[in-house]
Formats: structure tokens, sequence, C-alpha cells
């Protein structure tokens, strides 16, 4: 991973990282407010939709957010040059739990408040949470491997 | 498994101290003490090479094979 190690790509990426978790928690707080605001613009718009997709928001938000979380933990360990740990699997399955969680809300949102975006991002969601438990596992088998070669003399 | 490792008896009568052997055959105190305490899975060719050049023993000094007891994993 040289290219990661780089001191502009590495400290590009982190510094993306922390903008989205921080940018994630803010919008986050922003709910109340920016739903309204959004909702008043749409054509096909109605009031009544509101405390969904305020709750909608909330729950897939703050799933994202853990998401992030998750990631950046991942980086902190590629930064100190050891990610083959278990602490990364652990990691990878909950980023998986996360977006099956995320793309069952898409789901959800399919028959209350449907668009084309909401079938797409649930199938989206969907091959990202099997993405991250194929990863998880790649992990999985790394970490062993490379304590078994960590214990050869 | 049953492989024993000896290197402390073949040290003692060669009157070696473990990090005297470290950098004799280049290899870090960490991971000789691991092979000596018997946590090692695997040395490799190379390594028990050098071991037995610096105590002048055979591989047969150092490792020993202990046959499993039935039922023992």
């Amino acid at each position: 991973m040289q290219r990661l190690d780089e001191k502009g790509l590495s400290g590009i990426v982190k510094r993306f990282l922390d903008l989205i978790f921080l940018g994630g928690i803010a919008i986050i707080i922003s709910l109340p407010w920016s739903v309204k605001w959004y909702l008043e613009r749409l054509i096909f718009g109605t009031s009544e939709k509101y405390p969904f997709l305020l709750g909608f928001f909330y729950v897939t938000g703050i799933l994202a957010l853990v998401i992030v979380y998750e990631m950046r933990r991942i980086f902190k360990t590629l930064n100190r040059k050891n990610p083959f740990m278990m602490d990364n699997v652990k990691s990878l399955k909950r980023i998986a739990v996360a977006s099956f969680l995320i793309a069952a809300a898409y789901v959800v949102k399919i028959f209350t408040f449907n668009s084309f975006l909401t079938i797409i991002l649930a199938m989206v969601f969907t091959i990202a949470g099997f993405f991250s438990i194929i990863l998880a596992e790649v992990f999985y088998q790394a970490v062993t491997v490379k304590e078994e070669n960590d214990l050869t003399i | 498994m049953a492989i024993i490792v000896n290197l402390d008896v073949v040290m003692a009568k060669r009157k070696v101290t473990l990090s005297e052997l470290a950098s004799q055959i280049g290899i870090t105190l960490a991971n000789l003490s691991i092979l000596k305490t018997g946590k090692a899975k695997a040395i490799r060719f190379s390594t028990l090479d050098a071991i037995c050049r610096a105590l002048d023993c055979q591989p047969g000094d150092i490792l020993e094979y202990v046959p499993d007891e039935e039922g023992e994993v």
C-alpha cells in the first residue's frame, strides 16, 4: 500500500474521511429543518411524508456515520502499517451489517416514498453489504497467514 | 503437534546466552525466545543452519519428536 503512504495522498484521504464524518454529523443534526425545507420545494412532495422521511434519514444517516467511523478506524491501522488484525475483520463485519440495514430501510422506502433512485440505492447498499462480508473473510484469512508467518523463525 | 525444541539444553552445554546466540546468528532476541519457549510454528532451514553452525550441533540435538498420545490433538 505504498500509494497511501506518500505524505500527499494519505493526508488527502484522511482529510476527506474526516470531512465526510463531520459533514455527516452536521447534516444529521440539521435534519428536522433541512427535510422540511426540501419537502416544501418538491413538486410531488406532501408534508404528510415529513415524519417518515425524517425518521428514514435519521436511521440511514446514523448507519452511514457508523460505516464512515469504522472506515476511519481501518484507515488508522493502515497508517500504522499493521492492517491485518482481527479488529479490522470486526470493523468490516459491522460495515456489512450497517449496509444491509440501510438497504432494508431503502426497501421500506420503496413502498412509501418511491423513486428510481430509491430502488437503485437499495441494490447498491445490498451489494456493498456483500462486498464488506467478502472483504472481512479476506482479512480473516490474511490475519491467519500473517500470524503463521510471524511465528516462523 | 509434538516437536520439542531443546535449544536451552544445547545452549547450556556450550555456555552461550540467548542474546549472544541471537547476535551470532542474526535474528532478534524476541524471535529466538519465541523459538526457545516452544511458541514457534515453523523454522526456516536457513535459521536452523545458522543455529547448528553457531552451536556446533545437529538439528536432532535441538529438535525432538514426541509422538502424540491416542486421542490428543
